[in-house]
């Protein structure tokens, strides 16, 4: 069941659009495989509205760009948030990759790998919008998990990222989760839309993990700052991301 | 007294509640009316608000179903609007490529042929300058036909370039440049030998209009050195013109002095009337010659479809 020390999965959580529930899915999946004895790590890639840290209700000392500068241990910048559980939080000044040369790129990789290598998974939520930083961390990882929303406006971003990747950056596997789901009837025909639509231009198979209803509780636990699989664990939101943990050696 | 509740609810149901669920239900007033005895009068009033009340609560739940239904249904045409949208975005960006893909191409054999052009203007220039170094007027001369079947060629490939469509070519507008092009050769004077061209609509691809022009060219160089010996003065006809089903004839007759010796012999025969018996087999065209008035030049050949 454990994973191998040397080489954690690295999963990268993105949707084109804001407001789809990157960050509440990428915490509570975090949480949900830490229930399933992983160790994870998550990487907070949203520079602007980093809010991992915030979901957790985390407070941020110590600053990456500091520490790779000084040559210190990378792993000074981690925070662990539930035993098992490490945050590497965007407000502590993850250099944008954008900013940084090839050298510096090359440097920030290793530090991630460094970082990343006493976990099973590694979860690197991203920010909205199709920035180089995104597209930095979709090449980087094993992994590429596509939160969706039933609105037309969100399966049109998230088109548009998948059409970037796949075409200027050959990244030709993609898993999709759908959020805000109101029913099975809704989220087989989201799924259904964006599958033909992507099969037919893009020539791509997209992979759907799973679906999150659309849940009061989840709100109520970003108010609180709890995550919402251990504030009700009970909800139709929480049983499904736990269903979802389930299902993540299926990714593709 | 008993019937007063039935005929109020009745009246109820006449001016207020249409919907099929709520007709059912007010149809059961009268049993529940009917069974209170008693207090008649205010039992009745009871039962029919409550049943009021009952179906105020039904419409309202109907109506939020449907509000649901429509919203759910509302949602998943939007969805099919976007993929709608994004195909017709797709096969507009693939069209355009296609278009653009189409241009360069188009830009690049229109290079191509310029530089074909070119470079058999080299060749025929090449072939001037050995004139020079030339003594003997009949090597001269051979230079000069040269030159000329060089120039014909070259002929077809500015035409090419200069046109739309890079695959055919206008034959008519091609034999008018190159029968100019051998007058001006030959320095004749198109005053004293006068060129009739008729062509039909014909458009041909390269490969069947160089040899086509060079046998014109043949066929009319030897009209301007042989046809008109002693005065200079006569009339070259050229005609092209389509046949029935896809075959086409070129005729190039003139009015001089006729075909002097025979043809049959192959050993005497000149380079242009091997060219012309070459070509001709090459094009699996068949040649009559008729010596009558003149000389009388006729190839028929298949064409290619035309297009209308
Ligand atoms: N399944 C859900 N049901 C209800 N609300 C949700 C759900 N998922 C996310 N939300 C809400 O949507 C908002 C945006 O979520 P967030 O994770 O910050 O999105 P992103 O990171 O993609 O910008 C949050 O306030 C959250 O409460
Ligand atoms: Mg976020």
């Amino acid at each position: 069941m454990a994973q191998s020390k040397l080489t954690p999965q690295t999963l990268c959580v993105t949707s084109g659009k804001g407001g789809v529930g990157k960050t509440s899915f990428t915490v509570n999946f975090a949480i949900a495989l830490v229930r399933n004895d992983k160790r994870v790590l998550v990487v907070d890639g949203d520079m602007g509205l980093a809010n991992v840290d915030v979901m957790l209700r985390l407070s941020v000392k110590n600053n990456i760009r500091d520490i790779l500068e000084s040559g210190a241990d990378p792993r000074q910048a981690m925070i662990f948030a539930r035993p098992n559980l490490a945050v590497l939080p965007g407000s502590s000044g993850v250099p944008e990759m954008v900013s940084l040369g090839a050298r510096q790129q090359n440097r920030l990789t290793d530090f991630l790998k460094t970082i990343s290598s006493d976990f099973d998974y590694v979860i690197i939520d991203t920010a909205a919008g199709i920035g180089s930083s995104v597209l930095w961390y979709n090449r980087f990882c094993d992994h590429n998990i596509f939160i969706l929303s039933p609105d037309p406006t969100s399966m049109t971003d998230a088109y548009a990222l998948i059409k970037l990747l796949s075409r200027d950056h050959g990244i030709n596997q993609f898993n999709l989760v759908l959020n805000f789901v109101r029913g099975v009837r809704e989220a087989n025909h989201t799924v259904d839309t964006i599958k033909r639509v992507t099969h037919r231009f893009l020539n791509l198979e997209l992979f759907h993990l799973g679906s999150i209803p659309e849940d009061r509780s989840v709100c109520r636990a970003v108010l609180d700052q709890v995550p919402f699989v251990e504030q009700t664990p009970g909800s139709k939101a929480a049983r499904a991301v736990y269903d979802l943990a389930q299902r993540i050696h299926l990714l593709i | 007294m008993i019937f007063s509740p039935t005929i109020h609810a009745h009246a109820i149901t006449r001016c207020r509640f249409r919907h099929g669920v709520a007709a059912a239900i007010l149809a059961a007033i009268p049993a529940h009316a009917a069974a209170d005895s008693g207090d008649a009068m205010h039992a009745s009033f009871f039962w029919v608000v409550l049943w009021v009340a009952v179906l105020v609560m039904a419409i309202l739940l109907s109506y939020l179903q449907h509000n649901r239904m429509v919203k759910g249904k509302t949602a998943e045409l939007r969805r099919e609007l976007f993929e709608r949208q994004t195909a017709e975005k797709e096969l507009l960006a693939s069209d355009q490529k296609l278009r653009q893909s189409l241009a360069e191409k188009e830009s690049l054999l229109k290079e191509i042929h310029h530089r074909v052009k070119n470079n058999l203007q080299v060749v025929s220039s090449l072939l001037y300058l050995q004139e020079d170094y030339m003594d003997d007027p009949k090597g001269v001369e051979i230079l000069r036909e040269s030159q000329n079947r060089v120039k014909s060629m070259a002929l077809i490939h500015e035409q090419l370039y200069g046109t739309t469509d890079l695959a055919k070519i206008d034959f008519g507008r091609y034999v008018r440049g190159l029968a100019g092009n051998l007058f001006d050769a030959y320095g004749i004077d198109p005053a004293c030998i006068r060129l009739n061209v008729r062509t039909d609509d014909i458009a041909l691809g390269a490969d069947m209009a160089v040899p086509c022009g060079l046998i014109i060219n043949e066929l009319v160089s030897n009209a301007l050195k042989h046809a008109f010996v002693p005065d200079n003065s006569g009339t070259i006809d050229i005609v092209i013109r389509t046949l029935s089903a896809g075959r086409m004839e070129i005729v190039v007759a003139d009015n001089g002095i006729g075909l002097a010796a025979p043809l049959a012999d192959a050993e005497k025969k000149s380079l242009g009337l091997r060219l012309i018996d070459t070509l001709t087999t090459q094009l699996d065209g068949a040649l009559a010659i008729e010596t009558d008035n003149g000389t009388h030049f006729s190839i028929t050949m298949n064409v290619p479809e035309q297009p209308n």
